[in-house]
Parts: C-alpha cells; structure tokens; sequence
C-alpha cells in the first residue's frame, strides 16, 4: 500500500483537487517537483494502471444533467439470487452503485443499488424492471428527499 | 472528458481537436461549465482501498426536529463525502471513509451522544459489484 514513491503520493495528492484548466496543466507540479511535464504524465498513467486512480477526468453534478431523480433502493436477496441479480444490475445504465451489505436486526436489507433518472417515475421503472427479471419480490424504494452534502473524497497520501 | 479525459501533457489541445474546435473555445466552455457547477471539478477519483481506506455506508435515525443540526455536524468532517435525507425510519445517510475501524467507531460513539439521534447502524459492505459515477445524458 505504502509502495508509492514520494513524486507519485504528490501526483495523487495533487490530482484529487481540481487540475488547471489551462493548456498544460501539469506544469506547475511538474515545477514544485522539479520533474518535467512527461514524467508527471508517466506517474498519473502508472497510477491508473495499478488501480491507485480508478477514474481521470471531469466530473460532474448529476442533477446539473437532468437526474434530478435519485434512489437508493435496498433489497432482501436470498443467497441463491445474489449473482441474478447483481449481474443485472451492473448492465443497466442507471444504475451507478451496487453493493452486498451486512444486515442487522432490524434492517433486513442485504443488496443495495443507487439508481438515477430524469423524474422518480424513471427510477421505479427502472427498479420494477430489475425486481420482475431478477424475480426479486423484497425492496424498498429510499429516494433523496435532500442533499446535504455531495463532495469528491480525497484521500491523503 | 468525463470517461476518455487524454492523459498526456496538453489534453485540452487533444480535446479541442477530438471536438473540432480551437483549444480557447475549450477552455473557455469548460470554464463556463464549471462556473455553472455543471462539472463539479476535472481530476482524479482514488481508489479507496488502494490507499487503505475503508468507506462505511451509516444510517441513523434522527428527530425531524435535530435533522438539520446533526446534518450540519456530520459534514463537518473531511471524511463525510455524501450525506442524504431519506424517507424511512433512519432518516440520514452518510458515507464515512478512514483508515481504521477505531476512526469510525469513535465518530459513531460521538454521534450516538448527541441530542435529537436515536440510533445509529453501520452498514458495512461485503462485496462491490459496481461503482460507477459517469453519465450518459
């Protein structure tokens, strides 16, 4: 985990900010680390080779774009329709995240998917749809009645 | 930009040309559109777990009464980077990311003190099958 070397922590460190909008954005933390703009390059392209940066590029506001409509939908999957299921969801556009998560007592829930559209009418068909093909019957709808916060992580290395 | 962003040292200029437009145009649409917030910012997403960081979903249940308060202590820490009302008996959704299990059990000790919380559950997952965050619009 630790294997980075000090110019690529810098590189990662720098990247989960927000890059220059300007023709070349590297050179200045080319600059601070006294490296040219190329091997800045190099790093972030080892980075994203080795998993350190799972996505590169613009990032935006998704109710900015129309999805205005946002659900978090959790689900009781029995064992034997967890693969069905999730392999449904991951082909499906609206769908963005997908997890098995550990239940407690009173929160049954064990398979959970974010769900984004245009209106709540898109979400639920999209939910209702992946219910009657993964033949799942156990769900319930949780939409965002408020965002209170919504930031990119950074993670300090 | 979203998905296809060049990794090279000028990436406006691959842009700009990929679009068939100067790179001024570019940066100045860009710029627009992140003045507008429509791109909320231009770099990297890290992976959690490669940087030894553990994401956990919480729940709580709060009174309508404290929702806002305890909201507003919650993304008070770095760590929170989403948090959401929902319509249910837990009420806020939140992800905490930290290094070590004690980091958020303390955080969750904490918020279990507060006036106005009545329950609190961690929701740790078990397998990702996807996380994805570009659109198609």
């Amino acid at each position: 985990m630790n294997k980075l070397t000090e110019l690529q922590k810098n590189v990662l460190n720098f990247l989960q900010q927000d890059i220059p909008v300007k023709e070349h954005p590297y050179a200045e933390i080319a600059r601070q680390n006294k490296v040219d703009e190329k091997t800045i390059v190099n790093q972030i392209k080892v980075l994203k080779k080795t998993g350190y940066i799972r996505r590169f590029g613009a990032i935006l506001a998704h109710h900015k774009i129309g999805l205005k409509a946002n659900c978090m939908c959790v689900w009781i999957v029995p064992e034997s329709k967890i693969k069905k299921i999730a392999d449904r969801a991951k082909k499906m556009a609206q769908i963005s995240h997908c997890y098995l998560r550990k239940t407690t007592k009173k929160w049954p829930y064990n398979f959970y998917t974010m769900i984004h559209g245009q209106t709540k009418k898109q979400c639920i068909e999209v939910i209702e749809f992946l219910a009657k093909t993964a033949e799942v019957t156990d769900y319930r709808m949780l939409f965002t009645e408020k965002q209170f916060k919504k930031s990119s992580p950074f993670y300090s290395v | 930009m979203q998905s296809d962003f060049p990794i090279i040292a000028n990436p406006y200029q691959v842009l700009a040309k990929r679009l068939g437009i100067s790179p001024e145009q570019l940066l100045s649409k860009i710029d627009k559109l992140k003045q507008k917030k429509t791109i909320r910012r231009i770099g990297a997403v890290a992976s959690a777990a490669h940087l030894g960081y553990k994401s956990m979903l919480i729940a709580a249940r709060i009174k309508p009464e404290a929702v806002e308060k305890i909201a507003e202590f919650i993304n008070s820490f770095e760590n929170v980077t989403h948090n959401y009302l929902r319509k249910a008996e837990y009420n806020l959704w939140f992800t905490f990311s930290a290094k070590t299990n004690k980091q958020i059990n303390s955080f969750i000790a904490q918020l279990k003190g507060m006036n106005g919380v009545e329950e609190v559950m961690a929701l740790p997952a078990t397998q990702t099958f996807k996380i994805k965050a570009e659109f198609k619009f």
